[in-house]
């Protein structure tokens, strides 16, 4: 069975009063098993944000279904929806969001707060953590104090202490200088090494290129999908590039979108 | 003429837009102007001059408007930093898309003088309605058949007018003075910095504990109408110990808290006491000033209710005419005072709950994309407001307390001799203030939570969560 199952989800935002909806997704389908590494590219308005925001359970589809490990979002209630989201998913934002009055280790904490869970076994779940995240030495820091690529790295170690099903990454790469980036593309591949399934919206080839997976949406569809296979990340980006050349730019000659 | 036409036509549009800042900005400056034109209007009143007593009276409104004045001074300062602070994006937008300094700063002089207008008059026309009102109660309490006539005194409306314009102007400046030596990036990045943690600072501690001592300890042995000067000493120690505990001591005992893993790590706890002590270094003042407010609110009302009851009760100058008109005078005048210190208190808790929800919201946005429901978020700002607003509180009923001895002195001059009546007479003072300022707080927090929090679906929609907007 698929971890996650999204099938023909449409998302129409209606105006408050009158006229006419804009459709952010028509109909996508698409499914993630456990262990996969997968990347959604798309350009701004391709309905990324929408998507990701429906998997989260933060925002409801028009039409369609989204099932966490055969459970469906949109029939969950509120109430048990906060704790799907803080015991199945976890989240990595492209400005961090990290809570400035709390330290690095309050911050990666904070889910398990939420969660009810014993002081001792959060130490115990952060002390690994931290280490492989190579933040070990700045637990008692503000977020303030940190750059940006260390900010990221707390918020991955915050979205992964719960032991999430999926990890949700939206743009995670976006505020990143490329050194900084490049670092915390290999740490998402090596959780991803580890059996952490990753999802990530973004519309960076080379942020792309390191997933087993590619989706591309446009205009509200899966437009494509590509498979790593036996490619290193390398012939991957160059695949990706062609990919990206077919299906998101407007074809030469073609009818131009309005 | 374009440009003639615009500008104050942007500057109510602007003000318009902002209502949510600017209606409780002008309204609490139109009820300070109206309280203010009300007692001078009761001072200059002829029918004044007849009571038995005249003179007492008007050395007594004398100094309520002395106060009024200080408080006043305080209150616009206050709620014009925080206003400005609120709108500093809104400036910096406006430079960016071309105005210049000078642009700027003819906006801002359009809008304080329609803010200066609107406050000044409205609350002058308010006071004119409020002081027939008041000659009503001031004749119903002073139990006097002197006529207290219905009349507008031309002084009181120019005093009046004068001290706030002077105020208006006075935040004019500084709002000029503001957007002239900031650069235009700046006001539009005026995103908090993040506060560095406070530190725990052991000789402020040290000094408020000793005011605080000090101050009460004169409380048991100083006569205030023997002793003046040691009693005004009293009240300056007890403030400065109130400031310096709220700067110092709140820290110490919120890290205390925080080290305490097992009740830190709960959740009604937890953000709770990081994000108060986290910007305790910015909050002492607030807090420290509400709780001096309650203070005052609390002596004055429980010694005039004391000094009322008990002249009823049959202290024996209480039964001559001149001496009920006065004591009744102390009266009205004590709860005029009760009820402007709980006004100014209850204003300062209002915007100080506003500012900080604008604040914390983007904290309880990531909260909620975490897992946290819309039940734990009332839970967390429920802890979090106790923490902030329940402390002042306290330490006001504290320094009730400890000035009772002074009070009962004061009370003894005026022939009332009856302790049990003048502590049951405090108690009643104490509940009936601890549930007003509980229902300020409710409504701030209602506010609070408004502001801090949609319901998840609704934000996601807005795009408040990821911190951008969402695609469409």
């Amino acid at each position: 069975m698929a971890l996650l199952e999204v099938k023909h989800v449409k998302k129409v935002y209606k105006p408050r009063l009158v006229g006419v909806g804009v459709t952010a997704l028509r109909d996508v389908s698409f499914s993630v098993r456990r262990g996969e590494f997968v990347a959604i590219m798309g350009e701004s308005g391709s309905g990324k944000t929408t998507l990701l925001n429906i998997l989260a359970a933060l925002d409801k589809p028009t039409s369609g279904q989204v099932l966490l490990e055969g459970k469906d979002l949109a029939r969950t209630r509120e109430r048990d929806l906060a704790a799907l989201r803080r015991e199945h998913l976890g989240f990595v934002f492209q400005d961090f969001n990290l809570l400035d009055s709390l330290t690095v280790r309050d911050n990666i904490f904070l889910p398990l707060v939420l969660a009810n869970v014993p002081h001792d076994e959060m130490e115990r779940r952060l002390t690994p953590l931290v280490k492989t995240l190579g933040i070990e030495r700045l637990v008692d820091q503000y977020p303030y104090e940190l750059s940006g690529g260390q900010k990221q790295r707390t918020a991955v170690a915050r979205a992964l202490i719960t032991r999430p099903s999926i990890l949700l990454a939206d743009e995670p790469t976006g505020a990143l200088d490329s050194h900084a980036a490049e670092s915390l593309l290999r740490t998402l591949g090596r959780m991803n090494a580890r059996g952490q399934t990753v999802l990530m919206v973004t519309h960076s080839t080379n942020a792309a290129s390191r997933a087993t997976r590619v989706l591309f949406l446009k205009d509200g569809r899966v437009r494509k999908q590509i498979r790593r296979g036996e490619r290193d990340s390398e012939a991957f980006y160059a695949a990706i590039s062609r990919s990206l050349a077919a299906t998101i730019r407007p074809q030469r000659g073609g009818a131009t979108h309005a | 003429m374009r440009s003639r036409l615009s500008f104050p036509w942007l500057a109510l549009r602007s003000m318009w837009l902002n209502a949510r800042f600017y209606l409780p900005y002008l309204l609490s400056c139109a009820l300070i102007v109206a309280l203010h034109y009300d007692i001078q209007f009761l001072n200059m009143n002829t029918g004044t001059d007849l009571l038995p007593g005249a003179s007492s009276v008007h050395g007594l409104l004398s100094v309520v408007v002395l106060a009024v004045d200080f408080f006043s001074i305080f209150l616009f300062v206050y709620t014009n930093s925080f206003l400005m602070k609120r709108r500093e994006r809104e400036l910096g937008l406006y430079s960016i898309l071309g105005m210049e300094r000078r642009h700027l700063r003819k906006l801002l002089r359009w809008e304080t003088l329609f803010a200066g207008v609107i406050s000044i008059g409205g609350g002058l026309l308010l006071g004119i309605g409020f002081s027939q009102l008041f000659v009503l109660l001031f004749r119903a309490v002073m139990q006097t058949d002197v006529a207290l006539g219905f009349e507008v005194p031309k002084l009181a409306i120019l005093y009046t007018a004068f001290v706030y314009g002077l105020m208006v102007l006075m935040n004019l400046v500084t709002n000029l003075v503001r957007v002239s030596f900031v650069r235009p990036i700046v006001l539009f990045h005026t995103t908090d910095v993040g506060d560095r943690e406070p530190r725990t600072r052991r000789l402020v501690a040290i000094v408020g504990v000793m005011a605080l001592g000090l101050g009460y300890s004169i409380s048991f042995f100083d006569n205030p109408l023997e002793n003046l000067g040691l009693f005004l000493l009293a009240v300056l120690l007890v403030i400065v110990a109130t400031y310096c505990l709220f700067s110092s001591a709140s820290i110490a005992i919120l890290k205390r808290l925080r080290a305490n893993a097992s009740y830190y790590y709960q959740l009604r706890h937890f953000f709770p006491v990081a994000n108060t002590l986290h910007r305790m270094r910015r909050n002492a003042t607030g807090l420290a000033t509400i709780c001096v407010l309650s203070t005052m609110a609390l002596v004055t009302a429980s010694t005039t209710f004391g000094m009322y009851v008990g002249a009823g009760v049959g202290a024996a100058w209480g039964n001559t005419q001149e001496g009920r008109a006065l004591v009744s005078a102390y009266f009205f005048v004590g709860l005029f005072l009760s009820i402007l210190f709980l006004m100014a208190c209850a204003l300062i808790v209002y915007y100080k709950q506003v500012s900080e929800g604008y604040e914390d919201a983007p904290c309880f946005a990531t909260m909620q994309q975490v897992g946290m429901s819309d039940d734990e978020v009332d839970l967390v700002v429920h802890g979090e407001n106790s923490l902030a607003f329940l402390p002042p509180l306290a330490m006001a009923a504290c320094h009730t307390l400890a000035a009772l001895p002074i009070t009962s002195r004061i009370l003894l001059a005026f022939g009332i001799t009856n302790m049990g009546l003048v502590l049951s007479c405090t108690a009643l003072t104490l509940l009936v203030y601890g549930a007003l300022y509980l229902i300020a707080f409710r409504i701030a927090s209602r506010t609070y939570r408004r502001i801090v929090a949609w319901p998840a679906a609704d934000a996601a929609r807005r795009g408040y969560r990821t911190g951008r907007a969402v695609e469409r």
